[in-house]
């Protein structure tokens, strides 16, 4: 055995320790029954509650928008984001939320929009 | 529905389709031939008919294969330049307002185009291969010709069977993808035009047209150390291939990592993702084989001057160009779609993707395998006092750096992967198990990578004043203690002095920050005092010192990135605890009246449109402690709407930059009037209005303020309004004026433009009124004007004519015409005339507008409201100094017109505006610019080298 070796070694040992310690930070996505249960931040998968209130008044304040998402078990939540409402917000499809439910309702930190891609098919809508 | 058959098509073009077509296929198996040929002269080295014969055969279809690539490239651009818009491929991606320079973005936006761009690149690295001297260069083209085929066959677009699908061609028609009603039409095609898509407008920006291109040529760059390796592997030489692989990993290197440099460029300056380095799956995919080869390079100098780390060198090279193939698959697979911002979608080509990298990592690990005993090493153990031992310690832990970040960037992956296993388990959902990227992933990668750059710093700085193999170290043992005290010395009295200009109080962060000083230190001073400053072989030193400033950038900008606009409403429980949080970022900006920000003071002055652009011109100006201005600037961040105007898509930043910051501004709400036609009537139609019927010069009294139409102006002069010609248009200069006598003016208009009518209200936002003119009266009131009998009159200045409504007499131009008559706009050129008209001893002084705005000439009318007369001035002639008027007396009855009135409208003049400082942003670019120059000079030296 080398030292180059015994340093690999370390290393590989130190890789596993911080691979570990990384998948800490992992999270499964959860659903509002869950996130009811903790004071710590979780990350929901939902699509937009289109019949429900898609709140933003920039007048009165530029950093609140609200709206209702349902999670993968249906549950419907009114969800509250502190900063402006996304253009495209209502398009999307599927909506990414981390945070945390405070008073009934659920403070939201991050939000990814997930929109249908100009790439995909989409059937030709003409009437001829 | 069953296709129709029977139809024959009318204006389709399809001989580029069929010859394309042909020639993906032709350039498939040229590939495959090649590959096959180039690799036989390897087994065939030592007979030399066969050599020859196979080298020949490899050679012509190589080029056969390179014509195909550039001829299918030429094709797709032919379709794409002429909108043959029966082509899919041209449907999706080009549209009737594409602009010419912005052709060839869309030429890559989609898979099939960028998969060419990277073949196109393969190709030409390839013709420069074949003209180098070394004996590896056939079997290493072998190898990419492989590579080539395995791309091409992306292309195909032959089924194999009834389901499965090999590639996709580009060249297929709208009408063979879909099946819908319009196909059933004979002239079909002239319909597509206006249905195409065209270049999604985020992506009409002056870096897609740099930013992809050097992309795709750093990552075809990646497959020539690759080709070179396998082919040291083939001929079992495993030292000689590395000299000729040399200056192609220096420039890969370089270029891949400008490429990187720019995207991070083109996400700061015009992207809203507020800021330049996301950790986004996407660009990690990228950094990582950049990383590797970086790691590479390394080993490659050590075995370069030692005759060590050979197996390593290899590894590195092969786990380079494996990285960027796995991350093809991961960002054309769609199976990203959750976690970043710019994947594609699938596409079917998710096994074909599979078995390219599957391949080649069975290629790599088979062969070297079986050269594993055969690869030298030296037995004598590195010493720890020598260079190579440090070099090597750094290219693993850049090699650790890109293993952490693949782990958390493949955590879609792994989702992926437990369906499969739950598929051959036979459990039906397999999503509870599923795992998520990280909440908050900025800080889960930082939290990682600092560690790394620490490492990297130190080891930079230090591996520096040892010589390889521990030359003379005895001798040299004094000479770098003290040069490493006095480094670490200058290191820790920068990051004090660094300290006091930013704040970093982790001790983390403290620890970074003196590992970027000292490497900047050590390698100044290599560079300077070992070097005798002869920078031409000092590349690494000055590549190193820009990573160093690249760290202390990084530290700088992100940790004190500080939100100008913060706005949080501290007395409200419940949003407080998220103050700390990238929330509550931005304020409201009602145009004109300023905003106080602590030492800023914001003012939203006005907006103006430029092609799809609409760009909002804000007012900042800095103050002192005695609130005295320090500066003042102005800053144009803007959005851009789509090619129909119906929606904005995007927002641009506008950036005010200073040697040690950055002043960042960005747009990030509108009012709906500003967010296209969509919004726009949206909101209209929640407005509740009253109608009013009135004359002209009548008043409208409404509950606090009364309405006067002044007059009827032939033409829109509304601020939102843009000519274009063919217009017909008509407004009203509305006053309004309240009790303390205070007036406004505003000028609701109608616009008829071909066959659709446009209403612009008039709006006064102090008041939330807004007025418009009813629809309906459209005709009216050009008939208005129309139902008059007009007089042409030409007179020259001081002459007087009798008309029926009395004596009128010209007095004089003037060249200054009150503005407000016709919502004078900038550019504009006016001039009116002051004409007075005089019936039994009474005088009437009238002044009709002649004005040229967007070279058109309007007019605006003067009416007495006495006689009746309204006056029209018409033409100015300066050669014969003369005046063309129109006269003519109004017919009463017809006069009343409907307005549309509401006393409660919504604003419409704000924004929802951001403002950030980046503190230290130019060293970062500085930074990078640094390690680029750095690779630059080792390249120019290597040529330089080899010339001698």
């Amino acid at each position: 055995m080398k030292r180059v070796h015994f340093i690999i070694i370390g290393l590989i040992t130190l890789g596993i320790g911080l691979l570990i310690s990384a998948s800490r930070d992992l999270s499964t996505y959860s659903s509002f029954d869950d996130a009811d249960k903790t004071f710590q931040k979780v990350k929901i998968v939902g699509t937009l509650s289109k019949d429900k209130e898609i709140y933003y008044e920039p007048t009165k304040d530029p950093n609140y928008f609200s709206f209702y998402l349902a999670d993968a078990k249906g549950r419907e939540e009114k969800i509250i984001y502190l900063k402006a409402k996304p253009t495209d917000f209502e398009q999307s499809e599927q909506i990414v939320l981390t945070g945390k439910m405070k008073n009934g309702n659920f403070y939201a930190t991050d939000m990814l929009l997930k929109c249908p891609s100009k790439y995909k098919d989409e059937e030709l809508k003409l009437n001829s | 529905m069953a296709k129709v058959d029977s139809v024959i098509y009318a204006g389709e073009t399809l001989w580029p389709g069929i010859l394309g077509h042909f020639i993906i296929i032709l350039g498939f198996v040229s590939a495959l031939l090649a590959g096959y040929a180039l690799l036989k002269t390897v087994a065939s080295q030592n007979n030399n008919k066969t050599f020859t014969a196979w080298k020949k055969i490899g050679t012509i279809s190589f080029y056969i294969h390179g014509i195909s690539v550039l001829s299918v490239i030429s094709l797709l651009l032919f379709l794409l330049v002429n909108k043959y818009y029966e082509y899919n491929y041209v449907f999706d991606h080009a549209n009737e307002t594409l602009p010419i320079k912005y052709i060839f973005s869309a030429f890559w936006e989609g898979q099939e185009g960028s998969f060419l761009l990277w073949m196109f690149w393969h190709v030409i690295l390839s013709f420069i291969m074949f003209s180098g001297k070394n004996h590896f260069k056939l079997p290493a083209l072998g190898v990419m010709a492989l590579i080539q085929a395995f791309l091409m066959s992306m292309l195909l677009g032959v089924y194999l069977g009834p389901e499965f699908k090999l590639g996709s061609n580009p060249f297929i028609l709208v009408r063979d993808l879909f099946n819908a009603p319009i196909f059933a039409k004979a002239d079909y095609l002239q319909l597509l035009p206006p249905m195409a898509k065209g270049l999604n407008p985020l992506l009409q920006n002056y870096w897609n047209i740099i930013h992809p291109p050097t992309m795709f040529l750093g990552f075809a760059g990646l497959s020539v150390p690759f080709c070179f390796g396998i082919a040291g592997l083939l001929k079992k030489d495993h030292k000689g291939w590395m000299k000729p692989a040399m200056p192609w990993v220096l420039s890969c290197a370089s270029i891949l990592g400008i490429g990187l440099l720019m995207g991070s460029a083109w996400a700061y300056e015009a992207l809203s993702f507020g800021g330049y380095w996301a950790w986004d799956p996407v660009e990690n995919s990228s950094l990582v084989p950049w990383l590797l080869l970086v790691a590479g390079l390394h080993t490659h100098l050590i075995a370069k001057n030692t005759g060590q780390s050979i197996r390593s060198t290899y590894i590195f090279y092969f786990l380079a160009f494996l990285m960027i193939v796995y991350s093809t698959t991961l960002t054309r697979s769609g199976i990203l779609g959750d976690t970043s911002v710019h994947a594609f979608t699938e596409m079917g080509l998710e096994w074909q993707l599979l078995a390219f990298i599957t391949f080649f990592a069975f290629l790599s690990i088979a062969l070297m395998g079986k050269n594993w005993k055969s690869i030298p090493v030296t037995e004598k153990e590195e010493p720890l006092q020598s260079k190579e031992f440090w070099m090597f310690i750094g290219a693993l832990v850049l090699l650790f750096s890109a293993f952490l970040i693949n782990f958390t960037t493949s955590i879609p992956v792994y989702n992926k992967l437990l369906d499969v296993l739950g598929n051959l388990m036979g459990v039906e959902n397999m999503a509870k198990y599923y795992k998520s990227t990280p909440l908050d992933p900025i800080p889960h990668y930082n939290k990682f990578q600092i560690w790394i750059a620490v490492f990297i710093g130190l080891l930079s700085g230090c591996a520096q004043f040892l010589r390889f193999k521990g030359l003379n170290w005895q001798h040299r043992k004094k000479v770098f203690t003290n040069k490493i005290l006095i480094h670490t010395l200058i290191a820790i009295v920068f990051t004090f002095l660094t300290k006091m200009w930013i704040q970093v109080n982790a001790w983390q962060y403290i620890i970074l920050l003196f590992s970027g000083w000292f490497t900047i230190s050590s390698n100044l001073d290599y560079l300077i005092t070992s070097l005798k400053g002869n920078l031409k072989i000092g590349a690494s030193a000055l590549s190193h010192v820009g990573f160093g400033l690249l760290i202390i950038g990084i530290l700088a900008s992100g940790l004190n990135q500080e939100i100008i606009t913060k706005n949080v409403d501290f007395s409200d429980e419940d949003v407080k605890e998220f103050a700390n949080e990238d929330l509550m970022d931005n304020v409201f900006l009602v145009k004109e009246s300023p905003y106080y920000l602590g030492p800023f003071e914001l003012t939203y002055l006005s907006d103006s449109m430029d092609g799809f652009d609409r760009y909002y011109h804000i007012n900042i100006k800095r103050k002192n402690q005695q609130g005295a201005i320090k500066e003042e600037f102005n800053l144009y961040p803007s959005t851009i709407y789509d090619r129909t105007f119906k929606s904005v898509v995007s927002t641009n930043p506008a950036i005010r930059r200073y040697p040690h910051q950055d002043i960042f501004a960005i747009i990030y709400g509108l009012p709906p009037s500003h967010q296209g036609t969509e919004a726009s009537q949206q909101a209209e139609d929640s407005i509740r209005y009253e109608s009013y019927l009135t004359n002209l010069s009548d008043e409208i009294e409404l509950s606090s303020v009364k309405v006067t139409i002044g007059n009827i102006i032939n033409q829109v002069v509304h601020d939102e309004y843009n000519y274009q010609v063919g217009d017909l248009g008509v407004s009203l200069h509305a006053m309004v004026r309240d009790a303390s006598g205070r007036t406004w003016h505003t000028y609701p208009s109608l616009l008829l433009r071909g066959n659709l009518l446009y209403n612009y209200p008039g709006h006064i936002n102090e008041l939330a009124l807004r007025i418009k003119i009813d629809d309906g009266e459209l005709e009216n009131l050009f008939s208005l004007n129309q139902n008059i009998k007009f007089d042409t009159l030409e007179m020259q200045r001081g002459e007087s004519i009798n008309t029926s409504a009395g004596l009128l007499t010209f007095n004089d131009y003037n060249r200054s015409p009150d503005g407000k008559l016709f919502n004078q706009q900038e550019g504009d050129i006016a001039v009116s005339t002051l004409l007075d008209i005089k019936i039994d001893d009474q005088k009437v002084q009238l002044e009709p507008i002649y004005y040229i705005r967007d070279q058109g000439g309007f007019n605006v009318q003067a009416y007495d409201p006495i006689q009746h007369l309204v006056l029209r001035f018409i033409k100015l002639d300066p050669a014969k100094e003369t005046i063309t008027l129109l006269a003519g007396k109004k017919v009463l009855s017809d006069e009343q017109f409907k307005l549309m009135i509401s006393e409660n409208a919504p604003r419409d003049d704000y924004i929802v505006f951001q403002a950030k400082l980046f503190p230290g942003i130019n060293l970062f670019w500085l930074g990078g610019i640094f390690m680029m120059l750095g690779l630059g000079l080792a390249i120019w030296r290597r040529i330089q080298e080899s010339n001698r």
